[in-house]
């Protein structure tokens, strides 16, 4: 049980379970699309970017217009505006927001851990087979990691997602983006890889 | 502190489950992609219903911080598919997305660290390029 669980790969069946609670767990507790790509973006860019969102964020319009009006010292009620429904609790509550800066380095610890208790090998390429397709030296095949990293986050970006939101994420929900970032990834994906197959 | 508490060990969740899915090596990832190796599409195919029949069951209901459960849903556009292939072929070359690009490097596979490097570039390329060359009304994920 402890060999399975821990040390030895997990059947496909095993981490599509897995992967599956994450995806529900991590909407869940951020009300939100699980999403990697985005996080990528934001740990980078916003620096500043709060990690908890006001209740202000979560007033609706009618609520958000009474407390504008309010606080330009005028009437709501003689501007027409409609009085917003108390929410109780929920209106007062402060949400937590996904921290970016510590959920990726969290991944890279949390693969780390389960490498070490696995008594994984150290090695420069990414798994198996990739020697074999790119048979160019240490070099090379790092300019080919750089240049794909590259492509992957940007496409990831312009995409709206990676595998992580469009793939889990959006197609559990039938999102009719994630569907067409999917057939995008395996359009070029199939392709290039036959190709470079061809090639060597 | 609650914050970083809880995206902490979401953090270390994903990673150990990448670290032993299998979804972050390269063999994987070539053999989908070459139709040989069945691995991700049942991955895919085992959490995607998974997921999605529990993110069903919890509609509407309270989420963590107290709010109706909501699945809304992301903007349509062709970036979509454009950027999709754009990072297909990343995906294809590298064996990892943004989320398992940590994962490899985490598995000890040190060449991700150039990876890693790569979509960092990326990533912060993707507003420059947007608003000068494709001009989408894109939405941003996560």
């Amino acid at each position: 049980m402890y060999e399975a669980i821990f040390v030895e790969p997990w059947p496909w069946w095993a981490g599509g379970v897995a992967l599956g609670l994450f995806t529900a767990l991590y909407a869940w507790i951020y009300n939100k699309r699980i999403g990697a790509s985005g996080a990528f973006e934001n740990a980078l860019r916003e620096w500043n970017r709060p990690l908890i969102r006001k209740p202000e964020a979560q007033m609706s319009l009618d609520e958000a217009a009474w407390k504008l009006a309010l606080d330009q010292g005028l009437d709501p009620k003689a501007l027409g505006l409609t009085a917003p429904v108390a929410k109780g609790p929920v209106a007062t509550k402060e949400f937590i927001e996904m921290n970016p800066r510590v959920f990726l380095p969290g991944i890279l610890v949390g693969a780390l851990i389960g490498a070490l208790i696995a008594g994984s090998e150290t090695t420069f390429a990414p798994g198996l087979g990739f020697g074999e397709l790119f048979p160019i030296g240490t070099v090379g095949q790092s300019l080919v990691l750089l240049v794909g990293g590259i492509f992957a986050g940007l496409g990831a970006r312009l995409a709206g997602g990676c595998p992580s939101g469009h793939g889990l994420g959006g197609l559990s929900t039938f999102e009719a983006s994630s569907f067409l970032a999917v057939a995008g990834y395996f359009t070029s994906g199939i392709a290039l890889t036959f190709l470079l197959r061809a090639l060597v | 502190m609650k914050s970083a508490g809880i995206a902490l060990v979401l953090g270390l969740v994903y990673g150990w489950i990448i670290s032993r899915s299998g979804i972050a090596q390269f063999e994987h990832i070539t053999g989908m992609f070459s139709l040989t190796d069945f691995h991700m599409f049942g991955v895919l195919g085992v959490a995607v219903p998974v997921a999605g029949l529990i993110k069903w069951l919890l509609k509407g209901r309270p989420t963590l911080n107290g709010e109706p459960f909501a699945l809304t849903k992301k903007v349509l556009h062709r970036g979509n598919y454009i950027g999709g292939m754009i990072f297909g072929a990343g995906w294809a070359v590298t064996g990892a997305c943004p989320g398992t690009s940590l994962g490899q490097l985490g598995t000890l596979h040190w060449g991700a660290i150039f990876t890693l490097i790569g979509i960092a570039i990326g990533v912060l390329l993707y507003r420059p390029v947007n608003r000068h060359v494709f001009k989408w009304s894109t939405d941003s994920c996560g």
